[in-house]
């Protein structure tokens, strides 16, 4: 057993040498090689830090640089066909998921089967989203629901004065700079 | 009618739809309420206004102006300088 998963993980390791999408150091390519292996379609330079796609991930699609935080959770399938199983022992329901390009999935979200997302859409942070989603929403909430545009949020946090341009800088340096700017001691 | 290809807009009609969305009094908004500090608005708030006043008025605000208005006048001055909205395929609450 031990054996198998360390030649599975030799494996991810040097299929996402071979990806292309190299340059991201926080296994990125590595996760989503292995989610790619797992069936799920995955577009280019996507950023992925949940690896709860359902016992169906092959029913899952996500475009080209879709966004997807952690604990963020995808279902396939309506466990409650479980109480059908009194007459229809073998019984499943499943549904697919597709997420459209330039798509930011926040916190925490649960994706529901049948769930379509159109293309640059913003799913607010613990969001429990079923249904189709038009392009460019922005939805929160549980059922979420479109608050807006996605593009006037965005538009938003461009002319907020906590957005800056701090990205590459080094651990100490973005930590000392953010607690002066938010006024905290030294 | 306006050059936007509309009726001018009214700044009552705005106050109201603001009063109704934020439920407030009408006499508690004035051209110089600010969202953040004087309404407590934060940006999903903000984001509903400013949704709740274009269908109220049926147009459509640039998202790169309306992110810049402070005040219920330039909210006011942004939508009378906007265009009818054809609700072409974009997103509504």
């Amino acid at each position: 057993m031990l054996m198998k998963r360390l030649l599975r993980g030799l494996l991810v390791r040097a299929l996402a040498m071979l990806d292309g999408s190299r340059g991201a150091s926080d296994g990125q390519e590595e996760l989503i090689v292995r989610l790619r292996s797992w069936g799920v379609t995955i577009g280019e330079n996507c950023r992925i830090y949940t690896t709860d796609f359902s016992t169906e991930p092959y029913l899952v699609t996500l475009g080209d640089r879709v966004g997807i935080s952690g604990g963020t959770k995808f279902l396939t399938h309506d466990g409650s066909v479980w109480l059908l199983r009194g007459k229809r022992p073998e019984v499943q329901t499943f549904g697919t998921i597709r997420v459209g390009d330039d798509v930011y999935i926040g916190e925490n979200c649960l994706i529901l089967p049948g769930t379509e997302i159109g293309a640059r859409s913003i799913i607010g942070a613990g969001s429990v989203v079923r249904g189709r989603i038009p392009e460019n929403s922005l939805v929160t909430g549980n059922p979420a629901k479109i608050v807006g545009r996605a593009s006037l949020f965005l538009e938003m946090l461009r002319e907020n004065g906590n957005t800056m341009d701090t990205l590459a800088l080094d651990y100490p340096t973005r930590r000392a700079l953010l607690r002066r700017h938010f006024g905290l001691p030294e | 009618m306006s050059d936007t290809g509309r009726e001018p807009i009214a700044d009552e009609a705005v106050f109201a739809i603001i009063a109704a969305d934020l439920d407030l009094p009408r006499a508690k908004l004035s051209a110089d309420s600010r969202f953040d500090r004087d309404l407590g608005l934060d940006s999903l708030d903000f984001i509903q206004l400013v949704m709740a006043v274009e269908q109220g008025l049926g147009v459509k605000l640039d998202d790169g102006e309306a992110a810049k208005t402070k005040t219920i006048a330039d909210l006011i001055a942004l939508a009378k300088r906007s265009p009818p909205d054809t609700g072409a395929g974009e997103a509504q609450p």
